[in-house]
């Protein structure tokens, strides 16, 4: 059958492999409906251009739920690929992906990634895409990616990756257009009369064409019968083969085939005659997935379960590895005693793998089968579902999961497994945001440990109490359950759960006890999982000490730690990660009186439906309060948004906003509204031991006239100005390194101290402030008050955006649109849009003009060493 | 003991169906029953409005779908019969 029409294409994907070679990658998202011949498009590419480039072959599976990463595994069995020993000995995906994008910048020979049917593809693959197309444009390398566009609905996980990636240059969209009525006519023969009756009846699907008129009918009514009419023709042991294919996707080894059909080699060669079948590679497959559900429809479902449970007899003596391979045909066997054996084991394997979606999946469609599950593996099963669904960040199904673990745990009996089921479900109501619910899971926990010997398990279920109390901020019982599992993971020799526990000992002291000795702790733990090759538990101490320094104000220990966190997250696509560290290094900035900068870096961590909440809250939360500082309108609504984006998220994350919205109250007068205005997270602060929230509550309360002495346990800044020692109060925020909470503290001291303050919050920019203060100071009789510099040379004059900014200083750089955009990483017509707007913005007809006049207005910094600009 | 199972079917009109309509239908799903290869009763169905409620005896709620599937019937729920009642079930 000729390949028509399809030259367009083919050229097309000629000149990005050509691009490629010259070092410009690119991705190509090939997208059609099932049949239009988008794998013809693909085989005849690789056959043209198979001497100049290693073109490597993957594809997704439809299975019950998809082999992680299985185009990949495909693409590193290809010798050529030189991938095979890195699969075999990583286990996280981002290792896999970055040894890939190293192999394809390092190759002599370009290579070609073509990845079939990402309609079906698993959750690692589809971050392998987003990982990819981030990075493809620097690699001498093209990727195709083929999918049903009629599939990929708006609620298909592959949506947003490729929403996502279309965005970017160095992605293209293609897709392969039906057949014209002349190409029908030429595979007709010419007879023009029947082709447009083809043609009309099949809309040019080349699949759908081809078989139509392969079957030498009048037009049938439909594929199926198409297909059929092909396969009748065959004997009994040739259809037993194509049978016996059919219940495998993709494809099946031949031998595999021939073993389970009990058929002799020639039947499979009389199903290959007679264009059922296609035999590549010692495998057998269908033209099509639609020729395959033709014949699988009309397979009696009693011989469906025989073949299905004869490829799981054969497959567990041949690849009892292949665990997802072997739970589909036992769930398609209705096999449901072996499936929910395979299930678990192909969740795990997943999960290490790094595929969390298909490792969940997996356990909910074994315990959609419970029945067939002893109760001990129902509950572990369900415990593991719960762990796989707060990586996922489902929070509500892993709070019901975690309810079943329980509840079996309870009719079982054994007291170390209810305790740690338990300690899940107190830690599962605390990430659903239901706080006050958390209690009575861990304190029932507690109790039932302290009676049982010491176990691992034990241990295990101290460290998630642990875990527990910390995030609610309650010091004693933290610091005693991690005091336990420690000394317990060491008495037994565990070095992971060792450097888990550290962590959680070492962030308790962090943010509510000794701060100094807990970054020792956090650095020791990081040290620990390095050495005992646990890289989950060295980015979870960076994480801890990165968010715990922040909150404990050791911005230096804080900025370090956070710029690990958001580089290892960038480079895994840790996103999670990655908008938390950005967050709190907004918090950071905005609490060291670095604004542009809390702003620039609060507005890169926006909230979005379904992901993490901790994030957004926080970034707003520093945005809403950086605004409210500088005297900027909508600072209200930001808070207010930071709020709710939960409003039942503890306490940890609620105080600050609550605390902006009192300090706007007080800088604009209203300060009788205070208490009504921390009433709601008041009750949560006073049971909390956190001294930075009791301090801050402590002194906007205090500023209200409705608290004399700060809340025991605040911490000293806050508290030394609430006991009237203001002088101690402006020395440790010195020392901290908070110059407006500093200048707050001079405010309430003499007249050289007011005078002090005032210089420092208009130097801050901070307008409500310093007119508050000069009033008072006015009212008290002050004269001469220190005038603050102009605003022209204290803001930039020209009104620039933060992003405007950035982009002008990578004008003065010399950068062209082109370089602009891959360093922001945004489209070359957005950097454009950019440098459009700063040329309006400072009258400048020119780049170089404007290069000038940014470097004369003092906008960017520098400008001497810097190289011509070129307009 | 096999589970017996109640499919809820959406087809607009159903209840209006005439009696060689409801023959086609039963047929098509006898048929398809014959051809399932699997043990699979189908007891009796209710046509009421737009809906038609059936009640079938088989291993698995797959296998119900499966049969839908080839018939080409609507299949908007299948659930597992847990106990029948009526009225004399409490003199028990």
């Amino acid at each position: 059958m000729p390949l028509l029409e399809r030259e367009g294409l083919l050229d097309e994907l000629g000149t990005r492999l050509r691009a490629a070679v010259g070092g410009r990658g690119s991705l190509v998202l090939l997208g059609a409906e099932a049949g239009a011949g988008k794998t013809a498009v693909v085989t005849e590419f690789g056959h043209r251009h198979g001497q100049r480039a290693h073109v490597l072959f993957g594809g997704c599976d439809p299975l019950t739920t998809p082999r992680p990463l299985s185009p990949l595994v495909d693409i590193a069995v290809d010798p050529r690929s030189h991938l095979s020993a890195t699969f075999a000995a990583s286990a996280e995906p981002y290792e896999l992906f970055t040894a890939i994008q190293r192999r394809m910048a390092d190759s002599d020979v370009p290579l070609v990634l073509v990845i079939e049917d990402v309609h079906w593809a698993d959750e690692g693959t589809l971050d392998f895409l987003r990982f990819i197309g981030r990075r493809i444009a620097g690699l001498p390398s093209l990727v195709v990616a083929t999918y049903r566009d009629d599939e990929v609905g708006p609620r298909h996980p592959a949506r947003p990756v490729i929403g996502e990636l279309t965005a970017r240059p160095s992605v293209r969209l293609l897709s392969v257009p039906p057949l014209s009525l002349e190409a029908v006519t030429e595979l007709a023969g010419g007879d023009a009369a029947r082709a447009a009756r083809v043609h009309r009846a099949t809309d040019g699907n080349a699949f759908y064409v081809t078989e139509v008129l392969a079957s030498g009918e009048e037009v049938p009514r439909t594929v199926r019968e198409a297909v059929l009419a092909r396969a009748a023709r065959l004997g009994d042991s040739a259809r037993r083969v194509v049978e016996v294919v059919a219940t495998a996707p993709r494809s099946l080894e031949l031998t595999v085939a021939l073993e389970v059909a009990q058929a002799e080699p020639s039947a499979a060669d009389e199903a290959v005659a007679a264009g059922v079948l296609l035999a590549e590679r010692g495998h057998l497959r269908f033209r099509h997935e639609l020729a395959r559900g033709a014949i699988e429809a009309v397979t009696p479902l009693g011989r469906q379960f025989a073949w299905h449970r004869a490829m799981v007899d054969l497959l567990q003596r041949s690849q009892p590895d292949d665990l997802a391979r072997l739970a589909h045909h036992a769930a398609r066997a209705h096999a449901w005693d072996l499936f929910v054996r395979f299930a678990p084991l192909a969740a795990r394997q997943a999960a290490e793998r790094g595929a969390h979606r298909e490792a969940a999946q997996f356990l909910r469609l074994a315990l959609e089968r419970e029945q067939h599950l002893d109760r001990p593996t129902a509950a572990a099963l369900w415990a593991e579902l719960a762990y796989e669904l707060h990586v996922l960040d489902l929070h509500a199904e892993a709070l019901t999961a975690s309810e079943r673990a329980v509840g079996l745990r309870r009719e079982l009996g054994d007291p170390e497994e209810l305790a740690l089921a338990l300690g899940q479900l107190g830690h599962a109501r605390f990430r659903a945001g239901l706080d006050d619910q958390v209690a009575g899971p861990i304190g029932e926990c507690l109790k039932l440990l302290r009676d049982l010997p010491d176990s691992l398990a034990k241990a295990r279920a101290y460290d998630q109490a642990a875990m527990v109390s910390m995030l609610q901020r309650h010091y004693r019982p933290a610091v005693a359950a991690a005091e336990a599992a420690l000394e317990m993971a060491r008495r037994l020799g565990d070095a992971r759960l060792e450097g888990r526990t550290m962590i959680m000992l070492g962030t308790t002291e962090i943010v509510m006890g000794d701060a100094r000795r807990a970054v020792g702790l956090l650095r020791e733990a990081h040290g620990i999982g390095e050495r005992v090759g646990a890289p989950d538990v060295s980015r979870l101490a960076t994480w801890m000490l990165g968010s715990g320094a922040g909150e404990a104000r050791l911005y230096d220990e804080a900025e370090e730690a956070l710029a690990a966190m958001v580089a290892s997250a960038s480079d895994t696509d840790d996103d999670s990660a990655l908008a938390y560290g950005v967050a709190w290094r907004a918090r950071v900035a905005f609490e060291r009186g670095a604004y542009d900068e809390a702003v620039r870096l609060a507005d890169r961590v926006p909230p979005r439906p379904g992901h993490g909440i901790i994030g957004p809250i926080t970034a707003l939360g520093a945005k809403g309060r950086t605004m409210v500082r500088r005297g900027e309108a909508g600072a209200e609504e930001v808070l207010r948004q930071a709020l709710a984006v939960s409003p039942r998220a503890a306490m940890q994350y609620l105080w600050s906003p609550y605390c902006g919205l009192a300090e706007l109250a007080w800088l604009e007068g209203r300060e009788a509204e205070i208490p009504e205005l921390l009433a709601p997270v008041m009750p949560q602060v006073t049971d909390a031991d956190s001294p930075w929230a009791r301090g801050e509550v402590s002194l906007w309360s205090w500023q209200a006239g409705a608290m004399a002495e700060p809340l025991p346990g605040s911490a000293e800044p806050f508290a030394a100005l609430v006991r009237g020692d203001w002088r101690r109060s402006a020395r440790l925020w010195g020392e901290i390194g908070c110059p407006y909470e500093r200048a707050f503290a001079l405010a309430h001291g003499d007249e050289d101290a007011m005078r002090e303050a005032l210089v420092e919050f208009r130097r801050l920019g901070a307008a409500p402030a310093a007119a508050r203060l000069a009033a008072r100071m006015r009212q008290l009789g002050l004269s001469h008050l220190p005038r603050g510099p102009r605003r022209v040379t204290r803001r930039n004059p020209a009104q620039l955006t933060p992003r405007q900014v950035e982009v002008l200083e990578l004008m003065v750089a010399g950068l062209t649109n082109a370089e602009i955009a891959q360093r922001l990483d945004i489209t070359e017509k957005t950097a454009e849009h950019h440098v459009s707007a700063v040329l309006a913005k400072l009258g400048a007809p020119n780049r170089a003009r404007a290069v000038a006049t940014a470097v004369g207005l003092g906008l960017v910094p520098g400008g001497e060493d810097l190289p011509p600009a070129s307009s | 003991m096999m589970p017996t199972f109640i499919i809820e079917r959406t087809l607009p009109g159903a209840g209006e169906l005439s009696q060689e309509q409801l023959r086609e239908i039963a047929r098509t799903s006898n048929r398809v029953v014959a051809d399932l290869g699997v043990p699979y009763r189908w007891l009796h169905s209710y046509v009421a409005g737009d809906k038609i409620y059936c009640v079938h005896e088989t291993a698995d709620p797959d296998i119900v779908r499966e049969h839908a599937r080839r018939g080409g019937f609507p299949c908007d729920s299948v659930t597992v019969i847990a106990e029948v009642i009526g009225p004399e079930t409490a003199n028990g």
